[in-house]
């Protein structure tokens, strides 16, 4: 593990440093707009789901990963077949 | 992604087949917090990181030819993959930063009581469902290279 770790170094530092940069822009963006605090008591009020109303998540993901999917058919459709890109 | 072109990080296809299995069946576990319930998409978050970073690790010398390749060169696959790529992983960091900012769970079990702003708030849920959506791209337009790969790493049942 530690000698995984070693032996990528210089991109697991990359990976992070852009992680850092892009932490920063947006909590640069955030200090200009001062947005307001968010109720304290309203995070526990979502109401707990049971039985199927839990599946509602699972099919949210599937659903919108599927939406997904099919936006990229005309994308690949345009890149050459069995390119070493893909 | 493709299979040639990854010598320079020593992984085998294999490791990362596995690797982008778990990042992927915990993707779609993080993304459905309402099932799993908060302290689950919270936790398993500090779990999905490192193998977050080892996707992009592993496929690095991948990552490393789209971007060196020159205009002349560039396919609009390629084209298509720096772009698509970068907004990705902006999309995945800030997702996962402003999780943090929002903790209801894992922030408070460690005695810290996150200021939750509207800001980091929208950010986290909107970001997080169009993140679903890129990720489904992401998954489809390489979806040869998991095809071919699955095959190859899959045991031979014939023998």
């Amino acid at each position: 593990m530690t000698t995984w770790i070693t032996r990528n170094a210089k991109p697991i530092l990359l990976v992070l440093c852009a992680a850092v940069l892009v932490v920063g822009i947006f909590e640069a963006i955030d200090a200009f707009g001062d947005s307001p605090r968010v109720a304290s008591d309203s995070a526990s009020e979502e109401p707990e789901l049971s039985g199927a109303a839990t599946l509602a998540g699972l099919i949210k993901v599937a659903i919108f990963l599927l939406l997904g999917a099919a936006i990229a058919r005309p994308l690949r459709s345009r890149f050459r077949p069995g390119s070493p890109d893909s | 992604m493709t299979a040639a072109g990854t010598t320079s990080t020593r992984a085998s296809i294999s490791t990362r087949v596995w690797i982008d299995i778990a990042l992927f069946v915990g993707y779609v576990l993080l993304s459905a917090p309402q099932t799993t319930g908060i302290p689950f998409h919270e936790y398993f978050t500090v779990v999905f990181i490192p193998i977050f970073i080892s996707h992009i690790v592993l496929d690095w010398s991948w990552i490393a030819r789209v971007f060196r390749r020159s205009d002349r060169q560039r396919s609009a696959e390629v084209r298509f993959n720096r772009v698509f790529d970068i907004v990705l992983f902006i999309g995945m960091v800030v997702v996962i930063y402003s999780g943090f900012l929002v903790s209801e769970s894992i922030l408070p079990d460690f005695g810290i009581d996150p200021e939750v702003t509207t800001f980091w708030s929208t950010i986290h849920d909107a970001f997080g469902n169009l993140l679903i959506l890129l990720v489904g791209v992401h998954v489809a337009v390489h979806w040869p290279w998991i095809k071919r790969n699955i095959k190859r790493i899959r045991p031979d049942r014939r023998s």
